[in-house]
């Protein structure tokens, strides 16, 4: 039997399109134009006796990976990643607030900024972020009479972190093998059957465009192929509100009997984990969708919108995101009294079971770093601009203290 | 050992003096590293090696400009080359100059039979397993799901600058966890080889020591409520590193982000808080910080009143004194430590202990609270947080009748006044790896 080439001569190429290679041209300037932007966002338009102190940080890098073993894999991947973090603090005498904004992408630092100017969807989102964090120095928590009354949250897709934090690692066959995920058993059969209501269905993968199809070239966790030089699949979790799927290794593929799905990850020598790349709530059109935030509430007597998160956590049973801030929703209507920043806790096993609606474009909005195992890797969550939650006792809303 | 030290030492001594002539000043921190390590899932074991890894972080100084650059590189050519490529991309700079170091070795974090271990995978695989193994066995017949992993790595470090150095270090670690059902953990770290028993028996001494039966907030309080909780000194570290530190250092205060002043009460009277970077056998103990600065042990609070704040060189040139030798590579989102610029944070930690045992910290029915889920994003702005409980004990008169139901917890509070409002530290103090700290009590809201 001839022996096969090893390995494989011919390399197999993906990649995405680098306009301003980092390599090739200084960063330096489009970083400063960032600098001074953001630092003329904060100082405009802020009331007499408030100041606002910007934090920011940001990078562009491209990366290159070569993936080659015994069995003839012979992959690599170009893929341009930008990123983008705001912090703005809004100090009035003792008194602080402050609000976070990021924004990531597969795409060069020129995406956000080209030119010496911003990019207007970044200079809108920053000056919607600056005049928050001052409305923040005025906002209040709902009181324990008003949590008991709350009939309905709507969450904002800057706040759907718990779609990755509790829906995404429990359906991670590695967790689920482990016995730690409190909806998939160690077999890989679903502990909780529906998971979620029929309007439910969750996706990891590339990024979707507004519709929620799946989009190979955008996305801050997006990826080609995985660091095993499996191609990345669109892979669906949640359909219908039952799991039907979940995110694979080539190790735990094989476990499972099953293919694998592109999401084999590590840090350069650490342990190869499976990890979510873009997991998104990405319901199919018809039944649950309303035409805007004002129609997704008109049945909402007393509710809560939520926005932002400065990230979350997940426990076997549960998960736990912070908000970053809200607002009160009267007799069907959003009104403008603005509730100070808070926790959402969702039991994993009954969070989707109220989801009743959503409204407005389905986004992988939410960009972070995912810690798994002590690894970091860059992820997004998203869904549609609002998903409307019924209150249960799988959902709860605390405030700080 | 003594080999490798010298690899590191002269390393970094050969960036220097190749970089020194084109600028006014030059700082070279070169750390290489190894690791050991074995993850247990249930019956999946897995391992994790690390050999060698080598990484250079460097600033220089140049009219006024300050200019960062890191490498993976045991190479010096290809530091020298990446530093002064750095330089065309130089930004304004208020930092006057580094650190001068006095040329040290020092070995007081390090162990030899713990450096020996790193290169005996099979021995830290035994050590993992026995864990698990030791937790089965504390409850037979029980469907548990375990999760341990048991940790060895040596470093070698030497920093030098222009004017300075080097100073050189190696130091060794372990750390080991264990997590039952995902849910109830135990952990310890240290510089020095523990008993092998203290591994090995971890998962058993947690296991034995959970109560069988699980309660909610509704079931053992009658609902929310404020109320006296215990809090663990391992979740108290994490407090007092995440948001006490965003109230006081040096760079914050510079920021006007934090309005403190050495002389504000912050705390009870009772509470008295040491930063001791140079502290041995610490996993936050060291020669120096990343500065190269030589701190001391120092009061940050005594009294309950702010006494110093924590800085690095750049806060504390701005602010007219001298660095406190707080200033450290704190690595945030997706850093790495070489990569992250110098911000101000805390090393060794300690709190004085209370009269009061700890058991007696408390009367009647309470928690105490172990761990909070998603600690990270609570408010560094105002110091609240407002987390679920993870992995806490119900507490009648200070003993441990029952575990926290799993997610059906939270805990609400702001941790400067917490500090203000403490009612009692403990006599006992446990060694975390990086912080002396006892069991404190304080007012807390639980629902």
């Amino acid at each position: 039997m001839a022996s096969r080439p090893f390995p494989t001569p011919t390399r197999v190429r993906y990649g995405l399109t680098v306009d301003d290679d980092p390599r090739d041209a200084d960063p330096t300037k489009p970083f400063l134009d960032l600098v001074a932007a953001v630092q003329r966002i904060a100082e405009a338009g802020v009331p007499a006796g408030v100041r606002v102190v910007p934090e920011l940080w940001s990078w562009t890098q491209v990366e290159e990976k070569w993936v080659a073993d015994t069995d003839g894999v012979f992959k690599t991947q170009v893929m341009p990643v930008s990123f983008l973090q705001v912090v703005f603090r809004a100090v009035r005498g003792d008194a602080q607030a402050r609000t976070r904004v990021r924004f990531g992408e597969a795409a060069p630092l020129s995406y956000y900024v080209r030119d010496g100017a911003l990019a207007d969807f970044v200079e809108r989102s920053l000056g919607e972020e600056r005049d928050r964090a001052v409305q923040l120095l005025d906002a209040r928590p709902l009181t324990a009479d008003e949590r008991a009354k709350v009939t309905h949250y709507v969450l904002h897709n800057s706040s759907l972190v718990f779609i990755h934090e509790g829906l995404g690692h429990p359906i991670e066959a590695d967790i689920a093998r482990a016995g730690g995920s409190a909806i998939v058993a160690p077999d890989g059969s679903p502990r909780v059957s529906p998971l979620g209501s029929p309007v439910v269905r969750i996706v990891d993968g590339p990024a979707p465009d507004e519709a929620g199809r799946p989009m190979a070239s955008r996305g801050f966790g997006t990826e080609l192929i995985d660091d095993e030089g499996v191609e990345v699949k669109n892979t669906v979790l949640v359909e219908g509100g039952h799991i039907v799927g979940m995110m694979h290794s080539r190790e735990t593929a094989h476990r499972y009997g099953v293919a694998p799905t592109g999401n084999g990850f590590s840090e350069l020598g650490d342990r190869r984990i499976v990890r979510m790349r873009n997991t998104t709530l990405c319901p199919a059109p018809g039944a649950g969708w309303a035409d805007s935030l004002s129609a997704l509430v008109r049945d909402v007597p007393f509710g809560v919108v939520l926005h932002g998160s400065l990230g979350g956590a997940v426990s076997k049973e549960g998960m736990s995101s912070s908000t970053q801030y809200g607002w009160l929703v009267r007799d069907g209507v959003v009104t403008d009294e603005m509730i100070a920043p808070g926790n959402f806790t969702a039991l994993t096993a009954g969070c989707l079971a109220t989801v009743e609606g959503f409204a407005g474009a389905v986004e992988a909005h939410g960009v972070g770093f995912c810690g798994k195992n002590g690894q970091r890797r860059r992820v997004t969550d998203g869904g549609p601009e609002y998903v409307k939650v019924g209150a249960s006792p799988s959902v709860l809303l605390t405030f700080e203290g | 050992m003594h080999t490798t030290m010298k690899t590191a030492r002269d390393l970094c001594l050969a960036i220097r003096d190749g970089v020194a002539g084109a600028v006014d000043d030059v700082e070279v921190i070169v750390s290489c590293a190894d690791r050991t390590s074995y993850g247990v899932e249930n019956d999946l074991i897995i391992p994790a090696l690390e050999c060698d890894t080598w990484s250079v972080a460097m600033r220089a100084l140049s009219k006024g400009r300050l200019a960062t650059a890191t490498t993976t590189s045991h190479d010096a050519r290809d530091s020298i080359a990446a530093l002064t490529r750095a330089l065309s991309a130089a930004q304004p700079e208020t930092l006057a100059a580094f650190a001068a170091p006095e040329e040290t070795d020092d070995t007081r974090s390090c162990d030899a039979r713990l450096w020996e271990l790193v290169d005996r995978p099979g021995e830290v695989r035994r050590m993992a397993v026995a864990s698990r193994d030791g937790a089965r066995a504390a409850r037979p017949g029980a469907p548990v799901v375990i999760e341990a992993d048991v940790t060895v790595s040596r470093a070698r470090r030497a920093l030098a600058t222009k004017r300075g150095g080097a100073i050189v270090s190696a130091s060794t670690a372990l750390s080991t966890f264990v997590m039952i059902d995902g849910n109830d953990w135990d952990a310890w770290s240290g510089t020095a080889r523990p008993d092998d028993a203290v591994v090995t028996g971890l998962g058993g001494a947690l296991v034995s020591s959970l109560p069988a039966r699980e309660v909610t907030c509704e079931e053992f309080l009658g609902g929310a409520r404020e109320t006296t909780v215990v809090i663990h000194p391992r979740l108290f570290e994490t407090l007092l590193r995440s948001l006490f530190l965003e109230r006081i250092a040096a760079d914050r205060v510079l920021a006007k982000l934090s309005s403190a002043r050495e002389g504000d009460t912050v705390a009870h009277p009772s509470f008295e808080l040491f930063a001791d970077p140079t502290a041995a056998g610490s996993l936050a103990g060291g020669a120096g910080d990343a500065e190269g600065v030589r701190g001391g042990r120092k009061a940050v609070v005594s009294g309950g009143v702010l006494r110093a704040m924590p800085s690095d060189r750049r806060s504390a040139q701005l602010l007219g004194g001298a660095s406190t030798g707080n200033g450290y590579r704190i690595p945030i989102m997706a850093e790495d430590r070489s990569e992250a610029p110098v911000r101000v944070g805390f090393g060794h930690l300690e709190v004085t202990a209370g009269d009061v045992a700890r058991d007696a910290l408390v009367k009647g029915r309470t928690v105490l609270i172990t761990d909070l889920l998603g600690l990270h994003s609570s408010n560094k702005a105002t110091g609240a947080f407002n987390n679920p409980i993870q992995g806490g004990l119900a507490l009648e008169d200070g003993v441990p009748v029952a575990r926290v139901k799993p997610g059906a917890w939270s805990a609400t509070g702001n941790l400067h006044t917490l500090l203000r409002s403490l009612t009692g530290l403990s006599r006992e103090r446990m060694m975390t790896g990086s912080a002396l700290l006892p069991w404190v009590a304080a007012p807390v809201t639980v629902a």
